[in-house]
């Protein structure tokens, strides 16, 4: 004869045994999240401080015309790429990036290039310009400036056309 | 039913809500996981700097080039030709439509499209 006994105790083991699969499956079958979300939040506000900071580069600290045939004087961003000076481009860039309140320095680094119209082949290309490290695939984001020069007397970034244009400042930002 | 022990009674319901407390959280905390990433996401992919960045700089080559259209339309140009390589957006700039300055941009999510007007004297204005 089947014993009788106990069967509260099996309906109990396979409720408990449903539950543990449920649990299980939902855990393991939901969207897989490889990066949490908080890398994005601060992926999004490392943007916004490059872009920031590029903004602020890129605007005239002066209203005086250095020359009084220019319209629009230039920035700082614009006359560091136009006379090629990575040194200054830097200091600058690390110095608006890397302040904190209070005392000490943040840990922030760059890699920048520029995208220029090579009018004669009629494409576009990429220059290296300059970082403050190398690029090691760390965690990265991208910030670009569109920067007005006037390199008609060739001053620039080797590689340029000779004449009035608009390059892309494109700028890899990363802690560490 | 008569041999059944019922002692112990409270374990066994304790243990029924623990797991289900456990069932709950475990759905929660998968949920916020992705809530905190679309939200991040979604405030990257729409192109507020880009737009802003671009806007800033057609206020630059008007003012720069005012005087010069081969310079000010070979600037256009180089956006246009650079956006299109480097950010696989589109970006056209029409500065003699009869409507004004127009700026057209388009990165295949974000649609921006402005008509700069002139005044009297037949200057665009750039509002910020």
């Amino acid at each position: 004869m089947v014993n009788e006994e106990g069967q509260l105790y099996t309906i109990e083991g396979i409720a408990a045994a449903a539950l543990i699969l449920t649990t299980v499956y939902l855990v393991l079958n939901s969207t897989m999240v490889f990066t949490s979300g908080e890398t994005h939040i601060y992926d999004m506000q490392l943007e916004q401080l490059g872009n920031d900071v590029l903004a602020v580069m890129d605007q005239p600290t002066t209203w005086e015309k250095s020359d009084p045939s220019d319209l629009y004087p230039k920035s700082q961003l614009e006359i560091f790429i136009e006379n090629n000076n990575q040194t200054g481009f830097e200091d600058t860039f690390l110095t608006y990036s890397t302040t904190i309140t209070g005392t000490g320095k943040d840990t922030i680094n760059f890699s920048a290039n520029i995208s220029y119209y090579n009018e004669n082949l009629d494409q576009v290309e990429s220059v290296f310009f300059t970082n403050s490290q190398d690029y090691y695939r760390e965690n990265a984001v991208k910030v670009t400036r569109w920067v007005n020069i006037d390199n008609t007397l060739n001053t620039s970034v080797s590689g340029l056309d000779q004449r009035s244009q608009t390059v892309l400042l494109e700028v890899l930002l990363w802690r560490g | 039913m008569e041999g059944l022990n019922e002692e112990g009674q409270w374990i066994v319901l304790m243990g029924f809500v623990i797991s289900i407390a456990i069932f709950f959280l475990a759905i929660l905390l998968n949920q916020s996981v992705l809530v905190g990433q679309t939200t991040a996401e979604s405030v990257i992919e729409f192109p507020k700097s880009d737009i802003q960045d671009l806007r800033s700089e057609v206020w630059v080559i008007y003012s720069r080039y005012h005087s010069d259209t081969g310079s000010r339309d070979a600037s256009l140009y180089d956006i246009n030709q650079i956006a299109l390589a480097r950010k696989t957006a589109i970006i056209q700039n029409y500065p003699d439509d009869p409507r004004g300055w127009i700026i057209h941009y388009n990165n295949g999510i974000t649609n921006y499209y402005e008509e700069v007007g002139k005044d009297e004297q037949g200057y665009y204005y750039f509002y910020y």
